[in-house]
């Protein structure tokens, strides 16, 4: 997916939770241009369309430049997730785990990997979403938003494990930052693409990583 | 990792704590945290109260950082929580039970509020969430009590957004 240089002028916003549209105008230098700009960063999966003119933006969006190329494969498979519950408690997590083969990304795996934060999404990249949405619904499991199972296609490369998975977790942003950087701290020699991050927030990972036995 | 049953030991041993961090936001609706436990004390401890409690106090690049027996690090508040004095955190705290023992959590208000000043990105995900799940339950006469005019309509607007 092409990524225009243009739209890292997004990074020229504040930190916050929430935009209004109308805070792109200025820098994009007109109303449809910013519209235009907003559209592209919904398609490229950086940014979330909200209630009343609002949009939200993954942290990732202000990553250096460099980087969103090698994001754009794990921004493309947040937008075409699917997510499933039953019990919406771990024991859906659990059955998942037995009965679902794919790729293991994000919360889970990289629990497994640095044990730093309490996992939430069961993130898994699978060869047939269709064939494993209808196992989850023939065994009692609903479609929606709530749901902890998270079911996507794979796309991109996945050949370096540690690799995709710290670029997943990079690119959803927010708390899955903190797994990007532990996963750094623990497994940097595997790394061929790294983020950048504010050196507090890397001193607070290497206070917090459990030590390794 | 039970941190409910760490948190309870903490409270059984501090006595005056109220929890603050990313533990009490999963209380609130946050689904995800890292493995420390921030907290509030109404009066300040020692490292080797610390120490005779039975914590452990390291030195980590000329920091001092206490960890209970289990490894669980926890991160000291005793002036103020994100600009919030002590005794107001205190005064607003909720009362909840974990495995059997009641404990003090940060109230919902006073966490959005330190939650929004924070802004690094994990702060900007659970605010994003704690709008969206809670946001029509924040107490707005309090957060006019403890945000400035303008952290207040931002929050209005963070609300708006998300719930």
């Amino acid at each position: 997916m092409r990524v225009e240089p243009s739209l890292a002028i997004v990074q020229n916003l504040r930190n916050s939770p929430v935009y209004r549209v109308s805070e792109l105008y200025p820098l994009a230098g007109s109303r449809a241009t910013a519209y235009r700009l907003l559209d592209r960063l919904l398609e490229l999966g950086l940014a979330e369309r909200l209630n009343r003119g609002y949009f939200s933006l993954r942290s990732s969006a202000f990553q250096p430049y460099r980087l969103w190329p090698h994001l754009a494969p794990s921004l493309q498979s947040f937008k075409q997730v699917r997510h499933f519950g039953r019990a919406y408690d771990e024991s859906d997590v659990n059955y998942a785990k037995k009965t679902l083969h794919g790729f293991l990304s994000l919360d889970y795996r990289a629990y497994e990997l640095t044990r730093l934060q309490t996992p939430h999404q069961y993130y898994l990249y699978v060869d047939s979403v269709e064939e494993a949405a209808q196992l989850l619904k023939t065994n009692g499991f609903s479609e929606g938003k709530a749901g902890r199972i998270s079911i996507t296609p794979k796309s991109g490369q996945f050949e370096n494990e540690i690799q995709r998975v710290y670029l997943d977790c990079l690119a959803a942003g927010g708390r899955s930052t903190l797994d990007a950087i532990a996963i750094e701290l623990r497994y940097g020699n595997r790394l061929a693409v790294r983020g950048e991050f504010p050196v507090d927030l890397v001193t607070k990972v290497e206070e917090e990583l459990p030590v390794e036995s | 990792m039970n941190l409910d049953r760490t948190a309870v030991q903490i409270a059984k041993d501090l006595k005056q704590v109220v929890f603050i961090g990313a533990y009490a936001a999963i209380q609130h609706g946050v689904t995800r945290s890292t493995r420390d436990i921030d907290i509030a004390l109404a009066t300040r401890k020692t490292y080797e109260e610390f120490e005779e409690l039975g914590y452990q106090v390291y030195q980590v690049r000329g920091k001092k950082i206490v960890r209970t027996k289990n490894g669980i690090k926890i991160d000291v508040y005793t002036k103020d929580v994100g600009g919030i004095p002590v005794q107001e955190i205190f005064a607003t705290a909720l009362t909840v039970k974990k495995a059997g023992t009641s404990i003090k959590i940060i109230c919902l208000e006073a966490l959005v509020i330190a939650k929004m000043r924070a802004a690094r990105p994990q702060d900007n995900e659970d605010l994003r969430r704690l709008c969206t799940v809670q946001g029509k339950n924040i107490r707005w006469a309090l957060v006019e009590s403890m945000a400035r005019d303008l952290e207040v309509v931002r929050l209005r607007q963070y609300v708006a957004a998300l719930s």
